[in-house]
């Protein structure tokens, strides 16, 4: 179990990282999710060691690491640009930790074997770094760091330099290879796919803070802040106000102009201003009006986007606010050709969805 | 149009090395095949007496001396290049240039006149000798001109930027993370200056070495200028041989010997270190 306790990184006058709290179970695929610049980096460079921590804590298995050198702690990075010596052979790579822990040489063979089998790299051994693709230059950064069987392997955005198709496929593989050998994985990146399919939790950061960490389902579903709302997938916002709350059934005022009725257990109070906000996905364009658990608005269509799987529409509704909807090309197929630029259509969305998000 | 149509742009640095290089390295060998005229210069005939000469003690004394001088003198140019470019490769930019600029400003001023400035700096009366007198660390001043201790202050003050920025260039392109990795995998700044740094700055350290042997091996100016009679070099008997004792041929055959002796070992450093990278390209 890694624990990170109120920990904090400036340089100078900018802060890194601001009392950050988490902990990450043994076992765990855990994504640090954000922006450039957001301390994401930082964070796993302070869990490696390369960076010193400004204040806090770093706890492994209850002793804290804080203070040790990088050469202390079980941990094991694969960096983002594979970092592999070019003078060593892909098997000389691989076997750089055990030799530097003084394992004999039998020991070393087997284990380093057994290592590049785990990435698919058999047969590769006595290759140079710089006769692989980049790809397989990531797989032995893999083999390299996991041969030491550490107790938390940290990856540094692995997968930004490969290109689409080898990164999804090379996803699958990560995550199968992750769960076969148990160890716990931090894995860094921007990319919200790859947090999304590939982590048991996700930390949304921002500004050196982390904003939300939760299951990817949790975190896509039900945003707790405006930033991880807007940042995971795309999001239509309003502005709203409270006018009635029960226990099941609260009644928003979106943008001073549209009443809404949410079926969602909520504690608000009347007159407390909310973000409300709902995904293209949710929304329905139709011709008729809505259905009694549904909540309806009306507006017209300005711009209609073909993007094979789906349809994405832009709604612009009275006062100039824009309206994001997919619609889904299988499901809608036969009706979407009804629905014609700068005419005007309604816009349905179920009572019980959308999130509530208190400003 | 193909790569071989443009063989003709090479013309112009061919006929530059041949003019200025392959012709008088020839001149040279055939001066020291030739029978010596005592009043200068050579005489038609051919004869190997020369190199037979160069057996005789005392000058294999003098190869030793300049062979023990360029030696000591590119170790301890090393020994002092290689921390500083080390400190360079890893600082900050800023730093880096000051560093650089600081380095490299002395060459736009003469070599000899560099040289000569160090006579003022280590004389009797000097700046040196000045300074501890007048602070009373020192009674008498120090013997610091005209010895050995300032040929070698002399050489590796000359030489250091020849080191230090091949080491520099080869350090720079080594990337952090590479450190990094080594240190996360478990080896300590020691180990992982010995497996991963020293590999990597390996090229910079053969062309330092190459760079500072040659030319301090043939070097006669800086015994010329901060020596004693007791620091003659190579260099200086050549110099002598066709300013003083008119003996050209010999003369020659000297630096013929030097410049076979140079060849050697740059075609060992080529060997070995593959600087032209002739190896990918055979590959390609």
């Amino acid at each position: 179990m890694l624990e990170l306790r109120n920990l904090t990184k400036t340089y100078g006058n900018t802060t890194a990282v601001f009392e950050t709290n988490l902990t990450i179970e043994k076992g765990e695929f855990f994504c640090l999710l954000g922006s450039s610049g957001c301390g994401k980096t930082t964070i796993l460079r302070m869990i490696a060691g390369f960076e010193r921590r400004t204040g806090g804590q770093i706890l492994l298995d209850g002793r804290d690491i804080s203070e040790d050198p990088p050469y202390r702690r079980d941990i094991n990075t694969v960096f983002q640009d594979y970092a592999l010596f070019p003078n060593m052979t892909v098997s000389g790579n691989v076997a750089y930790g055990l030799r530097i822990k003084k394992l004999d040489s039998s020991e070393i063979k087997r284990r380093v074997a057994e290592a590049l089998a785990q990435v698919g790299l058999t047969g590769y051994d006595t290759r140079m770094p710089d006769q692989l693709s980049g790809g397989q230059q990531q797989r032995v950064a893999l083999a390299r760091a996991l041969v030491n069987q550490p107790r938390v392997l940290l990856l540094d955005e692995p997968m930004s330099a490969l290109d689409k198709k080898i990164a999804e496929q090379t996803r699958l593989e990560l995550m199968e290879l992750q769960r076969r050998v148990g160890i716990t994985f931090i894995y860094v990146t921007h990319n919200q796919t790859e947090a999304l399919t590939l982590a048991d939790r996700v930390a949304v950061m921002h500004r050196g803070v982390v904003e939300q960490c939760a299951k990817p389902s949790e975190i896509y579903e039900t945003p707790k802040t405006r930033f991880v709302a807007d940042f995971i997938g795309s999001m239509n916002f309003f502005d709203a106000v409270v006018t009635r709350c029960e226990t099941w059934e609260t009644e928003l005022l979106l943008e001073d102009r549209w009443p809404i009725v949410v079926e969602q257990q909520r504690r608000l109070n009347p007159g407390q201003r909310v973000l409300f906000c709902l995904r293209p996905e949710q929304l329905k364009l139709s011709l008729v009006p809505e259905k009694p658990h549904e909540n309806g608005l009306t507006g017209i269509l300005r711009q209609k986007v073909y993007e094979g799987d789906l349809t994405r529409y832009v709604m612009e509704l009275p006062g100039g606010h824009m309206i994001t909807i997919s619609l889904h090309n299988y499901l809608a197929r036969n009706i979407r050709d009804f629905f014609e630029i700068d005419e005007e259509f309604m816009l349905h969305f179920n009572r019980t969805q959308g999130v509530i998000i208190p400003q | 149009m193909r790569i071989r149509d443009f063989h003709i742009l090479i013309a112009p640095p061919l006929f530059w090395l041949l003019l200025f290089f392959a012709i008088p390295l020839g001149l040279i060998l055939l001066y020291s095949t030739s029978p010596q005229d005592i009043h200068g210069g050579v005489l038609p005939g051919f004869t190997l007496e020369h190199y037979r000469r160069l057996l005789d003690p005392v000058y294999v004394a003098v190869y030793t001396k300049s062979c023990i001088y360029a030696v000591t003198t590119t170790a301890i140019t090393l020994a002092i290049a290689y921390p500083m470019a080390y400190f360079m490769a890893f600082a900050r930019n800023s730093v880096k240039m000051a560093v650089l600029a600081m380095v490299m400003l002395p060459f736009w001023t003469n070599f000899l006149v560099r040289t000569y400035s160090f006579v003022i700096i280590l004389a009797q009366d000097g700046l040196i000798n000045t300074v501890l007198l007048k602070t009373g660390i020192i009674e008498e001043p120090l013997n610091l001109l005209y010895n050995t201790f300032a040929v070698y202050i002399g050489f590796i003050y000359g030489n250091l930027p020849f080191m230090l920025l091949p080491l520099f260039a080869a350090l720079d392109k080594l990337p952090q993370s590479h450190l990094e990795a080594s240190m996360d995998l478990g080896a300590g700044p020691l180990r992982t200056f010995l497996r991963i740094t020293l590999p990597a700055s390996a090229p910079g350290v053969a062309a330092g070495l190459i760079f500072v042997f040659i030319p301090t091996f043939g070097n006669f100016v800086v015994p010329e200028i901060l020596g004693g009679t007791e620091n003659m070099i190579i260099g200086n008997i050549i110099s002598r041989q066709f300013l003083e004792s008119r003996n050209w041929p010999f003369g020659s055959a000297m630096s013929a010997t030097l410049v076979m002796l140079m060849l050697v070992l740059i075609s060992i450093y080529i060997r070995f270190f593959d600087p032209m990278n002739k190896k990918n390209l055979s590959a390609a």
